[in-house]
């Protein structure tokens, strides 16, 4: 029995010595845009299910602005570009153990997240917003949801369940996996509200118009960037360069249009009820 | 970066543990629930009355059929949503009655592994068929159900990491929520197995323990 603990005690310090200064990440060897051109693939991290931003189609393809953004800079590349889906929580830490090149999933650029891993300039600007069951006709704005008692729901990771962590100090806020659980427990009134990014929120109400209602004051700016090892500045440098062109561009206008101005690609996606 | 990383666990050891004491409850809870439910289904399974056991053999097909994930999806999405159950409840009902299923069956084979013979003198000396069952093979079973049931209570501490899905703040959705503002992925989900192993390895210990007392008597 005593072997087994001297044993055990060893695995774990040799575990806890050996893999601390890993997870400082990136940095050096070669940059990852330099990996990518010369393994001709770019594979791209992202968390589907959050409309329009990225999605599934019906045959499970990945479908959504952010993914438009993705094959665009494969394009760019000439390489071939594969999207591998995570749950958000999870996409930092593959893209530190360089399981993905990058991360394109309507990440907010922030402080905290860059001492982990480093950001493009922004590809997109969005903002925060709530959304309430249709059966609350009084609230107006989040303020008046701050009490004791009520249930914020916010997908587990994202910026809007930081900023909800932040902003209501009286009610309760509550994680789930992804903002389609988030959105559901709201639309089930089993909470009061969900936050959740401006398009989001705005297609949820769409989906779900006899349910649910948006109440479309902004809680935040969201400056959505592409996120890469820590400071690969190579990689960065040259998706800035990239974005400069794509943003506003003919091809992003294109996403923006499809994505975003209309309703159209619903019928692409599968239907959750 | 050196070992600082680590001060993530130290900053949020209050918060761990609070996590930490949600499991233990929930599983507490759970365990409470699926102890009385378990040994009936499985008294049940063997009992000679055929709706009796064909219902407890549905029961126990059926859940052990379904992912804990499922189930636990479809107690708060689905049923809780009519009952009012929340997030926490939704949880102890869902592990209860997916480890009854388990429990069900180790009570069953517990019975089944008392040789026949007992039964046999039991009733031959004058006692009835309960009155056996309470006095001659239940306590034999007892014994050989232990080490099973160990593994199954163990088994229940650790389905309950499942709850985080559903909103739960137990030791895991701490420690993912941890992982989303540190994104010290390896600190945490480390620290986290070493917590997870010491509760579960001295659950194992006080079950060992409990064995041997038992087995000094026969």
């Amino acid at each position: 029995m005593k072997k087994v603990w001297v044993l055990l005690l060893a695995l774990l310090l040799a575990l806890m010595a050996g893999c601390t200064e890993e997870t400082s990440g990136g940095g050096s060897g070669p940059s990852t845009i330099q990996k990518v051109l010369d393994k001709k693939k770019l594979v791209i991290g992202t968390s589907s299910g959050y409309t329009p931003f990225e999605m599934k189609d019906k045959k499970g393809e990945f479908i959504g602005y952010d993914m438009d953004l993705g094959r665009a800079i494969g394009k760019a590349l000439n390489v071939k570009v594969e999207f591998r889906d995570f749950e958000f929580t999870g996409l930092i830490p593959a893209l530190q153990t360089g399981e993905i090149d990058m991360v394109i999933s309507a990440m907010t650029i922030r402080g905290d997240r860059a001492l982990a891993v480093s950001f493009s300039d922004p590809y997109y600007t969005s903002g925060q917003v709530i959304l309430v069951p249709k059966s609350d006709t009084t609230t107006k704005s989040w303020k008046d949801l701050d009490q004791k008692g009520k249930k914020i729901t916010v997908s587990q990771g994202s910026t809007s369940a930081l900023l909800a962590k932040e902003l209501f100090k009286n009610a309760e806020v509550l994680d789930f996996e992804g903002y389609t659980n988030a959105a559901l427990a709201v639309k089930q009134g089993q909470a009061d509200a969900v936050v959740g990014d401006e398009p989001a929120v705005r297609i949820y109400e769409t989906r779900n118009s006899d349910s649910v209602r948006g109440i479309y004051e902004l809680l935040s700016d969201e400056n959505l960037g592409v996120a890469v090892q820590l400071n690969d500045y190579a990689t960065i440098n040259w998706l800035n360069s990239f974005l400069n062109s794509y943003r506003n561009g003919p091809e992003d206008q294109k996403a923006v249009n499809k994505w975003f101005k209309s309703n159209d690609w619903i019928n692409e996606i599968q239907d959750e009820e | 970066m050196g070992s600082s990383g680590w001060s993530v666990i130290t900053d949020n050891w209050g918060l761990l543990m609070k996590g930490l004491l949600t499991t233990l409850e929930l599983s507490a809870f759970a365990l409470l629930l699926s102890i009385p439910v378990g040994i009936l289904i499985g008294l049940c399974r063997v009992s000679k009355n055929r709706i009796l056991s064909s219902a407890a053999v549905s029961y126990v097909e059926f859940i052990r059929g379904v992912p804990l994930l499922v189930l636990l999806m479809w107690m708060y999405f689905v049923l809780g949503r009519f009952l009012k159950l929340g997030p926490f409840w939704s949880g102890v009902v869902a592990l209860g009655i997916f480890s009854a299923a388990f429990i069900a069956e180790i009570v069953r084979a517990g019975i089944q592994a008392v040789p026949r013979g007992q039964m046999e003198a039991a009733r031959s000396s004058g006692m009835t068929h309960i009155q056996a069952m309470r006095f001659i093979i239940l306590p034999q079973a007892f014994r050989k159900v232990l080490p099973p049931m160990a593994s199954q209570f163990i088994t229940l501490i650790k389905d309950s990491s499942l709850v985080s899905v559903i909103s739960v703040i137990d030791l895991t959705q701490v420690a993912k929520n941890l992982v989303a503002t540190s994104f010290k992925a390896l600190e945490v989900w480390t620290s986290i197995a070493i917590i997870y192993f010491c509760i579960t390895f001295l659950l194992s210990q006080l079950i060992n323990l409990l064995e041997r007392r038992y087995r000094v008597t026969e």
